[in-house]
Parts: C-alpha cells; sequence; structure tokens
C-alpha cells in the first residue's frame, strides 16, 4: 500500500524538480494535442458539407493531419529523448540505492501516466476552446457565410486521445527499453568524455552544395504547376543538402576559423570556436532542423500573407466561390503550420540552450576560476551563442529567397500576379520572423547564461564527489 | 616583505534565514617569503579549502587582511580580481579542471587568451614550459588522450604560463597514483627549486613532505608549524608524522589549543 504512494510520490517530485526540462515538454505536447483537434474539429465539422468545394478542403485538411501526426511522433521522441538522458544520472542513483529495474519501470509508468493524462486532456480542453476562435477565423478568411457551428465532435475527441495515447505510449516503451541501459557503475563516469575532434568529411561537403545547387535550379527555373514531382524534388533536395551542409560544411567552417590564430586566440571566440566543433557531430541535427523548419515557416507564412492580404484587397476577383474556399482553406493550414513549425523551432532552441548550458557550466567555472572576468563571461556567452544560432537563421533566408520563384508561380493560380507584392510579402515575413528568432533566442539565452553563472566551484567541488 | 601576507583572517558562513554562523577560519595568520614551498595541512573540514579559495580570491574573508604584493586582494572589486588573479596566481586542482573541447596548447593558452596575449609571444612561452615539464610531446592531443599524471602536468603548465607570482595547488595529487604523485611532486621540487614561490594545500604527509614549510591547520586555525631547514624530505616526512600524532592527541580541549611555534614563522 504505501510503496505505491512512494513511487507517485517519487514521480511527483522528480516531474518538480526537472520542471525546467518539463514544463515546455508538457506545453508543447498540449499546443499539439489542441492543434490537432483543432484540425479535426474543422474537418468532421457538419457546416463543412455545406462549403463549396468541401471535398478538396476535405482532402487538404487530411493530408495536414497526417503531416502533423508525423511530426509529433519526431517532436515527442526528440524532447522525451532530451529529457530522458538528462535524468540517466537520477536514474543510476536509483539503481545504487538499491531500486531494481522493475521498480524504475513502474515509476516511468507513473510519470508517463501523469504526462498523457495532462498533455491530452490539458490539450483538449486548450483545442476546444480555440475551435470557437478558429470558426471565427475561417469565417473571416473564407468570406463564404458558412453555418460552422461550436460543437465537439465525438469522433475527433476519441481520435485526438487515440493519436496521441499512443504516440506517449511509444516514448514509454522506448524509455523502458532505456532503462535496461542504467547501470549503476555508469554514474560513476564522466559523462561528456571522449568527443573526438570530428574530421572534415570533404566529399559530404560537396554533396550538400551540389544538392543545394540542384534544389535551387529547380525551383528557379521549372514550372511546380506543371509537375508535382519537380517541386517535391527540389524540397527534398534542399533539405538533404541542409543536413549535409550543417553535419560537415560546418566543421570545415569551424577548423577555417580555428586556424585562423588571430581570429581564433580571441577571449570572445576562443571557447566558442573549440566547444562548437568539440560537439559539432551531435549538433548538426538539430542545427539543421532548426533551419528547415525556419524555412517552412518563412515559406508557408509569406505565401499565407500573400494570399490573405490579395483577398483582402481583392486582387482576387475572378475567383469562383471554390477558389475562394480553397484559398481560405490554404490561409487556414498555413496559418496552422506556421504555428506549429515556430513551436517546434522554439522548443529545439529552448532545449539546445538548457542542455549547453549544463555541458559548460563547468568550463565556465574553470574559466572563472583561471581569472575570467563576469563581463568576460557573458561576453564568451553572447559570442558561443551568436555563433550557434545565426547560421541556421541565415541559411533559411537564403532558401527562402531560392524559393520565390517557385512560390510566385504557385500564387498566380490564385490571380496574384504582382511579383514585387509576393517579394514584399516575404521580406516582411522575414523581418517579422527574424525579429521573433531574436527573441526566442534572447530568452533564451539568458536561461543559458542564468546557468552558466551558477556554476561555480560547488559545481566542481560535486563533481568531485561522483 | 613577505609575497603573501594573511593577517587575522576570519570566516564565518552564515546560514540564509536565521541561526548560528559555522567559523571556518577562526584566525589565520601566517606570511609566505618568495621562492619558498609552503604546505598547509589539514583534515576535511579543517578549513584548509576555505583558506585557498580565499587566497585564491574566489571568497571573501569575514574580517582581515590577503596581502598579495601588498595589495588587498579581500577587498578588491570583481573586475580586478579576475585580472589580477590572470596575472598573479596560477592554480592546479585536484582533478586538473581541464577544458575536454581543448587541446593541450590550447587548454594551456587559455589564462593567455583571456588576458589577450599577442600570438606570437604564447607561442614563444609554450614549448619550453612543456618541456620543463616533461609533456612536450603532448601538445596537439586531448585530456581524454591523456593519463592522470599528464593531465595534472598540463594544468601545472596552464599555471605557470602566466609566470605568476604564487602558484597555489589544492591536492594536487589527490587523483593520482603513487608513481604519478611522486613524479608530480618532484616537479614541483624542481619548480620550486627555479624559483616558483609554491602554496600547496593537502592532507597528505607524502606530499607535504616536499615543501619547505609545513603549516598545519585544524578547526579553523594554524596551529603548530615545521620547517625543512637543512633536512631531507624522508627526516621531514617523520617531523610532519610526529606533529600529527601529537596535534590528534590534544583534539578536545579547543580553547587551550594555542599555536606553538617550532621556527620562526617567516623570515
Amino acid at each position: 500500500m504505501r510503496s505505491r504512494f512512494l513511487y507517485a510520490r517519487l514521480a511527483a517530485q522528480s516531474l518538480r524538480l526537472n520542471a525546467r526540462s518539463y514544463l515546455p515538454y508538457l506545453l508543447s505536447c498540449m499546443v499539439t494535442v489542441a492543434l490537432h483537434y483543432d484540425i479535426q474539429f474543422l474537418n468532421m465539422n457538419h457546416g463543412m458539407e455545406q462549403l463549396p468545394g468541401s471535398s478538396s478542403v476535405h482532402g487538404l485538411l487530411s493530408v495536414v493531419v497526417l503531416a502533423v501526426d508525423l511530426f509529433s511522433v519526431f517532436l515527442f521522441f526528440y524532447t522525451n529523448s532530451f529529457l530522458m538522458k538528462r535524468r540517466h544520472h537520477e536514474l543510476g542513483l536509483y539503481r545504487i540505492l538499491g531500486m531494481e529495474r522493475r521498480h524504475l519501470r513502474k515509476l516511468l509508468r507513473r510519470e508517463a501516466t501523469f504526462v498523457g493524462v495532462v498533455a491530452i486532456g490539458g490539450g483538449l480542453v486548450l483545442g476546444i476552446g480555440l475551435s470557437q476562435l478558429f470558426i471565427v477565423l475561417f469565417r473571416a478568411v473564407m468570406q463564404v457565410d458558412v453555418p460552422l457551428a461550436f460543437e465537439v465532435p465525438r469522433i475527433a475527441v476519441l481520435y485526438t486521445v487515440f493519436v496521441y495515447g499512443f504516440i506517449l505510449l511509444l516514448t514509454l516503451l522506448s524509455n523502458l527499453g532505456r532503462v535496461s541501459f542504467v547501470r549503476p557503475i555508469e554514474l560513476l563516469h564522466g559523462t561528456d568524455a571522449g568527443d573526438r575532434e570530428p574530421r572534415t568529411r570533404w566529399l559530404v561537403v560537396a554533396l550538400g552544395v551540389a544538392f543545394l545547387a540542384a534544389g535551387y535550379f529547380i525551383s528557379i527555373f521549372t514550372n511546380p504547376l506543371q509537375s508535382l514531382g519537380s517541386f517535391l524534388t527540389a524540397v527534398l533536395l534542399v533539405i538533404v543538402a541542409t543536413y549535409c551542409l550543417f553535419s560537415s560544411g560546418s566543421i570545415a567552417v569551424l577548423k577555417r576559423l580555428r586556424a585562423d590564430k588571430e581570429y581564433y586566440y580571441q577571449p570572445r571566440h576562443f571557447f566558442a570556436v573549440a566547444s562548437m566543433l568539440h560537439r559539432m557531430r551531435r549538433n548538426a541535427a538539430g542545427l539543421a532542423t532548426i533551419c528547415v523548419l525556419s524555412t517552412m515557416v518563412l515559406v508557408t507564412a509569406s505565401t499565407t500573407l500573400c494570399m490573405y492580404v490579395g483577398a483582402v484587397s481583392g486582387a482576387v476577383q475572378e475567383g469562383t466561390s471554390e477558389v475562394r474556399s480553397l484559398l481560405g482553406a490554404y490561409f487556414f493550414v498555413g496559418l496552422f503550420l506556421s504555428i506549429l513549425f515556430l513551436m517546434v523551432v522554439t522548443l529545439i532552441i529552448y532545449y539546445k540552450q538548457v542542455s549547453e548550458g549544463y555541458e559548460d557550466a563547468r568550463s565556465f567555472a574553470i574559466m572563472r576560476q583561471v581569472g575570467m572576468s563576469e563581463d568576460e563571461v557573458s561576453m564568451a556567452v553572447r559570442g558561443q551563442i551568436s555563433l550557434v544560432f545565426l547560421p541556421p537563421l541565415a541559411l533559411a533566408a537564403c532558401h527562402l529567397l531560392a524559393a520565390l520563384p517557385m512560390t510566385s508561380k504557385i500564387l498566380m493560380v490564385f490571380g496574384i500576379t504582382d511579383a514585387g507584392f509576393v517579394v514584399t510579402c516575404a521580406a516582411l515575413t522575414l523581418l517579422a520572423y527574424g525579429m521573433l528568432y531574436l527573441l526566442v533566442y534572447l530568452l533564451t539565452s539568458r536561461i543559458y547564461h542564468r546557468i552558466v553563472a551558477s556554476a561555480d566551484n560547488g559545481d566542481l567541488a560535486s563533481r568531485r564527489q561522483w | 616583505m613577505a609575497l603573501l601576507e594573511v593577517r587575522n583572517v576570519k570566516k564565518v558562513y552564515q546560514p540564509r534565514l536565521v541561526g548560528v554562523g559555522v567559523e571556518a577560519l577562526r584566525d589565520v595568520s601566517f606570511s609566505v617569503g618568495r621562492g619558498e614551498f609552503v604546505a598547509i595541512m589539514g583534515e576535511s573540514g579543517s578549513g584548509k579549502t576555505t583558506l585557498l579559495n580565499i587566497l585564491a580570491a574566489l571568497d571573501t574573508p569575514t574580517s582581515g587582511q590577503v596581502l598579495l604584493e601588498g595589495k588587498d586582494i579581500a577587498r578588491a572589486r570583481e573586475r580586478d580580481l579576475a585580472s589580477f588573479r590572470r596575472e598573479h596566481l596560477g592554480f592546479v586542482f585536484q582533478d586538473f579542471n581541464l577544458l575536454d573541447a581543448l587541446t593541450v596548447r590550447d587548454n594551456v593558452f587559455l589564462p593567455l587568451v583571456l588576458a589577450n596575449t599577442p600570438h606570437e609571444e604564447m607561442e614563444r612561452r609554450l614549448m619550453p614550459l612543456l618541456k620543463a615539464l616533461g609533456i612536450g610531446q603532448l601538445a596537439d592531443q586531448y585530456p581524454y588522450e591523456l593519463s592522470g599524471g599528464q593531465k595534472q602536468r598540463v594544468a601545472m603548465a596552464r599555471a605557470l604560463i602566466t609566470r605568476p607570482s604564487i602558484l597555489l595547488a589544492d591536492e594536487p595529487t589527490g587523483a593520482l597514483d603513487s608513481h604519478a604523485s611522486e613524479s608530480l611532486l618532484a616537479t614541483l621540487e624542481r619548480m620550486n627549486a627555479r624559483g616558483q614561490t609554491i602554496v600547496m594545500v593537502t592532507h597528505s604527509v607524502g606530499a607535504a613532505s616536499h615543501a619547505t614549510r609545513v603549516l598545519f591547520l585544524k578547526d579553523g586555525r594554524i596551529y603548530r608549524q615545521v620547517r625543512r631547514g637543512d633536512h631531507t624530505s624522508d627526516e621531514l616526512y617523520a617531523a610532519v608524522s610526529r606533529a600529527l600524532a601529537a596535534t590528534v592527541g590534544r583534539t578536545s580541549g579547543r580553547g587551550s589549543a594555542r599555536p606553538r611555534r617550532e621556527g620562526p614563522t617567516s623570515a
């Protein structure tokens, strides 16, 4: 009897202690669940049947739901694995204190139940609230009087619960599998030893450049409306190129920077370049993902903005009501995807800052002992963070520019023929996104700074005890 | 004038809210002359880490003065302290505290980089120092490729490359096996013979017996001191052991514990 409460209490306590990591996880799960529900809500709303061209809107929404579900799997696994890595020590300690693996599994099941109930329950409540807002938005944008009713389609709720229950179950299963690998002895060893210096793989750099050129070429010189295949090929090429460039090109660039002694041996660059090179192999995927998602936000949002402004200002005049409703649906989906991608980018940046903060805390404590003042610490932190977060944004802006010829051809279908207008929309989107990105970056770098600054001799001493 | 002068240093750790503070250091006074190799001995809880942190200007005393080359580091501002620490103090720690992301060369360069030293000057100082410490061939290795003894030598190189007035060592042999310890202590002695002033905190009699003078710290006071004089390291070892045994015999009577001198405190 008592042990049942013990596990519940341990689970509650560990969630509380890890709030800095768990809270964003819970929030992002909730928002994803809410958005999923809202698309389902629209898709299953009785009013939709009366919409002109409802079948194409249905089709679009179904595809989006599928994409969101796949994306959720990626998102949940990414954040979950981040959380579990941070808790390796804690679980190892429980093992040393005499818990068996099955006890740990019980603990994890309790936690997962809690997370599941809060994320799905909270997400549904949020989603139902938001759906009312979406009705208003949808009506305004479609400019068609649709009798979309405020209702809670039972099937949308069930579908959402089922999908996210399943995804969370998958993450729980992977965590339970991970428990098998927690060995008490691992606790006694340091975690960050042995990241070898990465080699520059020039072949991958060359492939990245070639793919990027090919993707850009397709975007600029072919018409996506004639073949959907070429559009998808271009997107795929650019995504692969981004991963290649971040995994190998970045190493080449960093080594070049390190070879430039005048640049490298400066307080503001020294640690930033060295530590980034040190963990580039692990970091490349995260940075490339930030870049790809940023590109998606930029392209989706700028296209959506174009359509919306075009529709409102009357640029789309000869459109039939079917085109108009499709336009509205596109707008809605664009808005929805932009929010989702933006949230994920924020989350990845946040987790990156937190995990790197903990990783670098010891280094900064050492540098402070060697004679680095607080001002110099702040300067080094700024150098470090800007080196990490500006390149993805810069490359994303570059992708956006290359995508313009393609998106403007798509926009022509909706009667938007003014190229200057398309460019203005893209520029405005880039500006807004850049500011948002900067805001996320500033807020999260404060968290990084706080983690790094709170490290002192105590951190070095406590490491010694391990 | 002594290079380092510690006058009536007291450190009380005050609990955050209410309660009685813990006196880590009661009234510590001693001085270190240029070219000395002083070992401060004490068990866990004797206040030796607190004392070292204060000497290193990483912590401030509740009262008292710490004069290094005539400058009171206990009352200096944070900004000045960082550069002062960089220019006048070198540190060696028990667990090396090397940065994993940097090569041996860059680890050693760290304090010079922070001081904006020209790159040519850094290179000029590097190899002679690494060779003197017996790690000349390791410049391009990473810490994870080195043994404990080698890591500690790298840490020593990092501490010495700024040519500090004092090298502060906190249990430098604490994480090393006996062979590596002996070899490192011999290196410390050699550096001392070349004129480097060293202050080392330790609880190991073996380590302390390499010093020219041993101070005993107990319950936050300097309790006793032993000078090496013309004796060998082995004789000092015996003297330190005797002194410790005598100390253990009189632990309980705190009030009566007065510093007993077995030689002049300083020149």
